[in-house]
């Protein structure tokens, strides 16, 4: 782990310890990745601001359980993903929206260099196109996806968020990819954003 | 401009103070949990075989025609009892538990060893079924026995769900069946020191079943209340 890591380590150790003076501190530094990690999961803001509070309280309320030294924001992952899953399966008796989401999660690293509007408006066009596509594709493809490609887990690590094995992680991660670049291709886009 | 999670910051702030959460450490929830389960089924199995037989243990001292082989097959079931128990409540150094292929071998491999160490090659000749043997009428359905492995079993699954309870983030299906299978495991284990029958469905029915469906049960109903 790097120094944030042990930092988040060191705070939610104390968390759990019953030191609730620390909990500022640690929503600090867990918050922004793992509300980021909600939005992937839900692909729409309100379901992901849902997601993301249900996520802190049962983090809050299962402290007790959290393992010395291991990464917090992998626990916090397998937590919101535990907590989709369910709002998932309540939500099956009823129609699920999977519209296009408003994914704020990449429009930093999605603007053109230059500002120029048919940049901008092309930008727009491949951000909508990826969002929409991860929106679609199942919930098992899209999270392995966005745990090894966007998050920058190791393949086991994924897998042990994920609760399955690492050639299962690596095999829907790569259907993902296969997803994305297709519906790129679709759009008239390159793998490498440029168009066809 | 306030980003998402500093927008949600008060609200989050507020569920979290108004929620109480528990401060007992899983670690000594399962030390605890290692130290009393097996306490437990050696009480289950002498008290009951006692109170049927007259005498403790009567699995390992009624038609047993090697006492040390019967005492090899106790020691290898209590190491299965064990290790199962050790391998599905561990959490693992990423807090996460060990790996989902060791959780499946757990959850699909207790019954088949079980029945492998029990049933294939019975201690017992089948004499102590002949109730002028030792006077008790044996089921051929074995009542007595599950009666025995589900009271073992469903009190080592309440203890392992209080052990693990909200301590399981991912594969929480997966590791309920193991702990069910860990849970049954235990049962089979008093069952095995209990029991003197011989009789292949009375051991198919009586002994190797109730592990087989606390494995399913696990995965059912534990799933939701190890689940943070």
């Amino acid at each position: 782990m790097n120094a944030t890591g042990d930092r988040l380590s060191s705070l939610m150790e104390r968390y759990a310890r019953g030191e609730d003076r620390v909990f500022e501190q640690l929503y600090d530094l867990l918050a922004p990745r793992l509300h980021r990690f909600c939005l992937r999961l839900a692909t729409s803001v309100v379901e992901a601001d849902d997601c993301f509070q249900e996520t802190f309280l049962r983090l809050h309320r299962a402290r007790a359980t959290y393992v010395t030294g291991a990464n917090p924001l992998h626990w916090a992952f397998a937590i919101a993903r535990s907590v989709y899953l369910t709002r998932l399966r309540y939500w099956r008796r009823r129609p699920e929206q999977l519209g296009a989401s408003r994914d704020i999660a990449e429009a930093g690293e999605l603007q053109a260099h230059d500002t120029t509007p048919e940049a901008e408006v092309s930008a727009q066009h491949l951000h909508a196109t990826l969002a929409c596509e991860l929106g679609r594709m199942s919930e098992k493809n899209r999270v392995a996806y966005v745990l090894l490609k966007e998050e920058n887990l190791s393949a086991r690590e994924a897998a042990a968020v994920l609760g399955t094995s690492v050639e299962v992680v690596k095999q829907r991660a790569h259907r993902a990819y296969q997803s994305l670049k297709s519906a790129l291709n679709s759009a008239g886009w390159s793998e490498y954003g440029n168009p066809v | 401009m306030a980003t998402p999670s500093e927008r949600l910051y008060p609200q989050v702030r507020s569920a979290v103070e108004n929620t109480p959460a528990a401060t007992t450490r899983t670690r000594t929830r399962i030390l605890a949990t290692l130290a009393i389960v097996p306490v437990l089924t050696t009480l289950v199995g002498l008290i009951a075989s006692e109170w049927v037989y007259g005498q403790p243990a009567a699995g390992l001292g009624i038609d047993v025609a090697s006492p040390s082989a019967a005492l090899t097959t106790l020691a290898l079931l209590a190491g299965l009892a064990l290790a199962s128990t050790l391998f599905a409540l561990s959490q693992g150094r990423g807090g996460l538990g060990i790996a989902a292929t060791w959780l499946v071998s757990i959850a699909a491999l207790v019954v088949p060893v079980y029945a492998v160490l029990t049933v294939l090659q019975p201690l017992h000749s089948g004499a102590a079924d002949d109730v002028a043997f030792t006077g008790v009428a044996i089921s051929p359905w074995g009542w007595r026995c599950i009666f025995i492995a589900t009271l073992v079993s469903a009190s080592t699954m309440a203890i392992f769900a209080v052990a693990l309870r909200r301590a399981v983030a991912a594969a929480s299906g997966l590791r309920g069946a193991a702990l069910g299978a860990a849970a049954g495991a235990w049962g089979g284990l008093a069952v095995f020191a209990f029991c003197p029958s011989g009789e292949l469905q009375h051991l198919l029915v009586g002994h190797v079943l109730p592990i087989a469906l606390f494995t399913l049960l696990g995965g059912v109903v534990l799933t939701k209340v190890i689940r943070p």
